[in-house]
């Protein structure tokens, strides 16, 4: 691969979505998503309010923040049955309008809101935390995005840091329930980063040049940040904490939900720097 | 950002010429509110139709690079170096030219005229004919440098097979080119936005190309088949193609040889001169009617034998055919293997397949003439020239030519523009060869100015030091090149000469364009004051004391470009002729004047207008009513106006052309090919080698000097250059330098657009090396590396590792990048100075026929 | 009605003319270059040959971009050219993901070729050049096509190497010489073709 030189027939890693506005906004997308879907589910008030937070602010700072021209911002609501972020940017309207009226009794000190806006609320929710795979996957030029994968890997991760963080927060019995669905999510997510990486090595010869990338040239972020750090770690940590094997102490929990969000950002890193242009001719 | 768009008050189209190479096309310009927006070619001209290059399109970076230094200058600190700040001062004009007139005036009273020295060429032509009329001619200053070494060589036999001293394939006919040296039609070369449509024509046509080059160039990209050769080795490739012809395909145009060369004349095997008639000097030839040996141009005789020895008043004589023949059996394609590295299977291939493109014996009509048709041809260039025995080599390439029989026929090798009949309504200007008589071959129409040369006459009288420092009274058949000025200035009591003290360099960057920058720098300091016109404050301005500006192309008059020598009208059947004009588009920042309302006005405050005045009246053969009258002072716009009344009449002049920028007219057939209208012939045993030979060796043996004689020889051949053979494992690589479609000189670099390619290709700035070489180096792409010679120089780059490239070598572009000025700074620092490796005064680097330069020098590569 | 561009590699010197024309006419910023000619190496020496592949915007018949595009500035015209509103962009470069060809280009800053500030050439082109959107090739739809005039590269070629006209006049050549697009198998359709 010969990316120094722009004129040069060759495998080519995209250069537009590498940079941090862009990671981070897919990243508060997903850690505020899976934080509030795990907490309207399991009735976690803290989690609902932190994770609409988290949600709202976060990804609509970086979101602004990535446009060249943020000021037009509206005109992203243009096009919502057709382009994949069109139709994300109502969606986190929606989620936006609805969410803060699902919210809002929090405030007062009662429950949340129940019944069609609860469940409406939850829905953009979770079209929120995998709509980033959606719109990766749209991208023609880039093969190693074309992969039915990436939504689910992208939902399935925003889940683990939404129960990582509500395991932390939680009480003690709601815990315990916190944690074994956290280890199963951060199984099922090592079961897919396992696979999308097969998916890569195994399809056509710009997916194999990002799987080279990410194994060779993003072998530190892939293996420490998400791998190591962002899986296994906590799988460790919690796995024992939901075994009963150790006390699960809320500063290892804490511990684990921390390493989980590194986690979240290190697999949109990764993705968005593996996604690789194959050569014209 | 302005967001509404002003109302344009302005939008004209200006036609005028493109000076971003020496080609000149004609070109229209975009002007909106006074801002040039755009620049197209002149769909009129023949040069490009309408196209230009890369390089031209990007003209507007040059006129509005804020970089350029558009005020008269001088220095304030006296210490001469690159890096070292010479203290510039802004100064008037008047101060700039009462400066340059006293230490002119003064440089002459101390040594006479030859101690004034000029350097000017290729970057702007047309602008460098106000350098030599002003100097060479209104001062008879005859020393002059120029800095190309592209043409060495290849001008003067071009000259003796062409009479023009440029030449080229016959794109529209020819079939089958070999390019040597060359990307002639691809990337480079005069005429090339004109040749460059017409090749691209012939490719599809079915024309084949092979390129014998090291470096996969944009000439070998195109080509069908690709030759990379070891550097310094096409003289024993041509030979060994002329072999395979010769001895083991008999593919020769017999007739051709007889009729058109001088092959037939009769040998002295014993002393290699042609037998001659006493008297007459006229050759004998041999004709087997009788068996008897006759002058060539005995109406009697009956059968002419190219071939056989004979014995004539017991003497043992040998046709000059016969001696080529014998001369080149070393040449076997096995042989020729193992100097070159090219296979001998493909020697072989390329051979027949040129040999039976030519089509020997086929003949065509064209607009009503009959002519031979060998539509086949050898082409050589600057690749050539960068080695020490140019002549020889360009010689053994272009005598294949010769051997097929195609040189000055349809689809074989012709003049760029052999014969002019001039504009149809003034008959100007026109030009046509002249006939060396004794033994009726061609003479040149001269390179600059269409003057009639006679190489063969300049040999039998001219021959004996002029006093000059190029020693051209030496080199006979050195057309142009006055590189051995560089020696001389260096040791000029070894060459009893006296060091030059005044410099004037005219578009030009003397110490990048030759030999190793240091050694360059000390020649700039042997000069005791140097003024430089130029754009911009290039590497050699940190030894100017006076800095002019130029005004931009698109802001000056030139001469008019298109000259009206053979340089720049590259024809053929179909291209008209085209004379054009370069006016100014926009205003002159700052008012700098253009390189002719310089020396114009210089001249008038030297009160040498008459002298200039018939300087230009010689140069552009101003006569009758149209000359300049010598007493008078004219405005430059009012030269040009006599320059162009002279050639096409009282209703078309300066004005007239300033509104329709061109004229064209049809090129006549007769204008185009020589042969068979000009009874005449060119020469293939070249007997006056020897008879130079002998003329150089008395006057260098009289002069006490150093010099080499041995490529003086009858024949051509291949000779190692000086660094062919590797002395220490060690340093095993040669490094080699090419250009490309948007590339010339260093100046270029500057362009911002020009540089924004550069920067993006892998190829542009770095060191390529080929695979296997990297690998076997344990070197990879990205590597910085340092290339040391064994005379101790170095230059340093980034690798790329490449396949288009031959093992031995190392390739980089341009060869004399790598600017150091911190006034040129998108040109700073990129590239790689390949010649910097070379030992700039050393005379076993030159040839001394015609002044190539061997630039070949092994190196090693050592992981910085 | 379609518009399309054939361009014949075997006169292509890949000289850049059109690159530095493209410039020229559009005015392009540092770093975009809408118009260009890439570069490759294929095989091992001494049997390699490099090509040299001039790259534009190919105005493909299912742009990828038009897709994704959330704003509605880029759009699929009914003349086959793709072009975008610069008023629209809201500059989210997904267009620029999605193409496969590399024919877009962000604005990220208001710099020109000598820094910030402008030269009379760029004072007057960067009107069309504002920071923060979104630029590609139009085939100079605007500058000359609305003119009768043909793209700028196709203008200054100086081997004649681009023809351009509609689709079905250009079919005949296209299938003569065995055209091809780049890509096929993506599904985009480009309307650029090259003759081998």
């Amino acid at each position: 691969m010969n990316d120094q030189y722009s004129l040069y027939i060759d495998y080519r890693p995209q250069k537009e979505w590498s940079k941090a506005p862009m990671m981070l906004e897919m990243s508060f997308g997903a850690i505020g998503g899976g934080l509030f879907l795990v907490s309207a589910l399991l009735g976690l008030n803290t989690g609902i309010i932190l994770g609409f937070l988290l949600l709202v602010v976060g990804k609509g700072v970086f979101l602004l923040a990535d446009l060249g021209k943020p000021e037009r911002f509206l005109k992203v609501l243009a096009k919502p049955f057709k382009s994949w972020i069109s139709f994300g940017a109502w969606v986190f309207l929606l989620f936006i309008l609805f969410g803060f009226f699902y919210c809002l009794p929090l405030l007062t000190g009662s429950g949340p809101g129940s019944g069609f806006l609860k469940i409406f609320t939850i829905i953009l929710a979770l079209i929120l935390i995998t709509y980033d795979g959606f719109f990766l996957a749209a991208s023609k030029g880039i093969e190693a995005w074309n992969s039915g994968l990436l939504p689910i890997l992208y939902g399935i991760s925003g889940l683990t840091a939404g129960t990582g963080i509500g395991m932390a927060m939680a009480a003690n019995e709601q815990a315990q329930l916190l944690q074994q669905i956290n280890a199963v999510l951060l199984i099922v997510l090592a079961f897919l980063v396992f696979s999308y990486v097969n998916f890569l090595r195994k399809s056509t010869l710009g997916a194999r040049e990002a799987a080279k990338l990410l194994l060779e040239d993003l072998k530190g972020p892939f293996w420490g940040g998400l791998v190591g750090a962002g899986i296994l770690l906590p799988l460790l940590l919690v796995g024992l904490a939901a075994l009963g094997l150790t006390a699960g102490s809320s500063a290892l929990m804490l511990l684990a939900a921390a390493l989980e969000i590194c986690g979240v950002f290190f697999l949109r890193f990764v993705i968005l720097r593996a996604g690789v242009y194959s050569p014209v001719i | 950002m302005t967001a509404v768009k002003e109302k344009v008050k302005e939008d004209v189209w200006i036609p005028t010429s493109c000076n971003m190479c020496f080609n000149s096309c004609n070109i229209r310009v975009h002007r909106v509110d006074g801002v040039v927006v755009k620049i197209e070619g002149d769909p009129r001209s023949p040069l490009g139709e309408g196209r230009i290059c890369g390089k031209g399109n990007a003209g507007i970076m040059q006129l509005y690079d804020p970089n350029r230094k558009t005020k008269p200058m001088k220095r304030t600190n006296p210490e001469k170096g690159i890096g070292i700040d010479p203290g510039w001062v802004e100064i008037s004009w008047e101060e700039a030219y009462n400066i340059l007139q006293s230490e002119l005036e003064k440089a002459i009273a101390k040594k006479g005229p030859k101690n004034i020295c000029h350097h000017c060429f290729i970057t702007n032509f047309p602008g460098t004919f106000n350098a030599i009329a002003f100097f060479g001619m209104a001062l008879e200053a005859p020393n002059f440098i120029i800095p190309d070494i592209c043409g060495a060589a290849i001008h003067g036999i071009e000259g003796l097979l062409t009479s023009g001293c440029n030449a080229a394939p016959d794109y529209n006919y020819c079939k089958y080119i070999i390019q040597f040296g060359s990307q002639a039609g691809t990337a480079t070369r005069h005429g090339y936005n004109m040749t460059v449509k017409r090749f691209a024509d012939a490719r599809v046509r079915g024309t084949k190309l092979v390129s014998v080059d090291p470096h996969m160039s944009a000439g070998p990209e195109k080509a069908d088949i690709w030759l990379p050769i070891r550097p310094g080795t096409d003289a024993a490739l041509a030979l060994s193609i002329a072999y395979v012809l010769v001895h083991e395909l008999k593919i020769y145009d017999r007739e051709y040889l007889k009729k058109y060369t001088n092959a037939a004349s009769l040998v002295d095997v014993e002393t290699g001169r042609i037998f001659r008639e006493e008297g007459t000097n006229k050759p004998y030839v041999w004709d087997l009617s009788d068996s008897s040996a006759k002058v060539f141009d005995d109406p009697g005789i009956g059968e002419l034998a190219l071939e056989g020895e004979y014995v004539v008043n017991g003497k043992t004589y040998k046709t000059g055919f016969q001696m080529y023949a014998e001369h080149i059996k070393k040449y076997t394609p096995e042989e020729a293997e193992k100097i070159t590295t090219i296979p001998a299977a493909k020697i072989r291939q390329v051979a027949k397949e040129f040999g039976e493109a030519a089509s020997i014996g086929s003949t065509i009509v064209i607009d009503g003439v009959e002519m031979p048709y060998r539509p086949a041809c050898a082409d050589s260039f600057s690749g050539i020239s960068r080695h020490k025995h140019g002549f020889l080599s360009h010689w053994a390439i272009l005598s294949l030519n010769t051997l097929i029989g195609s040189v000055n026929v349809p689809g074989g090798f012709i003049a760029y523009a052999p014969i002019s009949l001039g504009f149809p309504e003034t008959g100007r200007p026109a030009w046509k060869p002249t006939i060396w008589e004794e033994e009726n071959l061609l003479e040149s129409c001269g390179l600059n100015f269409t003057e009639n040369l006679s190489t063969y006459r300049h040999i039998r009288e001219g021959i004996g030091d002029k006093g000059d420092m190029a020693l051209f009274g030496l080199q006979p058949l050195n057309e142009l090149d006055p590189h051995f000025l560089y020696i001389t200035q260096m040791n000029p009591e070894k060459y009893g000469r006296e060091k030059m003290d005044f410099l004037f360099v005219y578009a030009g960057n003397p110490i990048k364009n030759w030999g190793n920058h240091n050694e360059m720098a000390e020649f700039l300091k042997s000069f005791d004051f140097i003024a430089g016109m130029d754009l911009y404050l290039n590497d050699s301005s940190y030894f100017y004391d006076l800095y002019l500006p130029e005004a931009s192309y698109l802001e000056r008059y030139d001469f008019p470009p298109t000259l009206y020598n053979n340089h720049r009208t590259n024809g053929g059947i179909g291209v008209p002729w085209c004379w054009g004009i370069r006016q100014p588009v926009v205003e002159s920042r700052d008012n700098a004047p253009g390189v002719g309302d310089f020396f114009n006005e210089l001249a008038r405050r030297m009160g040498i207008t008459d002298k200039w005045n018939k300087a230009l009246n010689f140069i552009w053969k101003m006569e009758g009513e149209n000359a300049l009258k010598p007493d008078k002072f004219y405005t430059f716009p009012e030269i040009l106006d006599h320059i162009y009344k002279n050639w096409f009449g009282p209703n078309r002049g300066l004005e007239w052309f300033k509104e329709n920028g061109l004229i064209t007219y049809p090129r006549k057939v007769e204008e185009v090919y020589l042969f068979p209208q000009m009874q005449t012939r060119i020469p293939f045993y070249f007997d006056f080698m020897l008879e130079a030979k002998e003329k150089v060796a008395k006057e260098v043996e009289r002069m006490g000097i150093p010099w080499e004689l041995d490529d003086y020889q009858p024949l051509p051949d291949w000779k190692p250059c000086p660094d062919y053979e590797i002395h220490d494992e060690e340093y095993d690589l040669l490094p080699i330098y090419y250009t490309n479609a948007v590339n010339v000189d260093t100046w270029m670099l500057h362009n911002a657009w020009i540089n924004e390619i550069n920067e993006s290709e892998p190829y542009g700035y770095n060191i390529e090396i080929n695979s296997e070489t990297a690998k076997a180096k344990g070197l990879k792409s990205g590597d910085k590396v340092i290339l040391r010679a064994a005379n101790g120089y170095e230059v340093s780059g980034r690798l790329i590792v490449v396949e288009g490239l031959h093992p031995e070598c190392l390739a980089v572009g341009g060869g004399c990048w790598d600017i150091k000025s911190d006034y040129m700074p998108t040109a700073k620092g990129k590239g790689v100075s390949v010649n910097n490796l070379i030992e700039a005064f050393n005379t076993k680097r030159l040839c001394h026929v015609s002044s190539t330069f061997d630039q070949c020098v092994r190196v090693k590569v050592i992981k910085a | 009605m379609s518009y399309c561009m054939v361009i014949d590699l075997k006169r292509c010197v890949g000289c850049h003319a059109c690159s530095a024309a493209c410039k020229a006419e559009n005015g392009t910023p540092p770093g975009n270059t809408r118009s260009k000619v890439m570069k490759k190496e294929i095989g091992k020496y001494p049997e390699v040959r490099r090509i040299s592949i001039p790259m534009l915007c190919m105005q493909c018949e299912d742009p990828a971009c038009v897709a994704v595009c959330p704003s509605g500035a880029t759009v699929k015209r009914e003349d086959g050219i793709v072009s975008i509103d610069k008023e629209k962009c809201i500059g989210c470069r997904a267009c620029i993901i999605a193409c496969p060809y590399g024919a877009r280009y962000f604005r990220g800053n208001d710099l020109g070729y000598f820094g910030k500030d402008l030269t009379p050439f760029e004072e007057i082109k960067y009107r069309n050049q504002p920071k923060g959107v979104v630029d590609k090739c139009d085939f100079c739809l605007e500058n000359r096509l609305a003119q009768g005039l043909e793209p700028a590269c196709v203008q200054t070629c100086v081997t004649k190497a681009r023809y351009f006209g509609q689709k079905e006049e250009l079919t005949e050549l296209i299938v003569s010489r065995k055209g091809y697009q780049l890509r096929p198998e993506l599904g985009t359709n480009p309307s650029v073709y090259y003759l081998p």
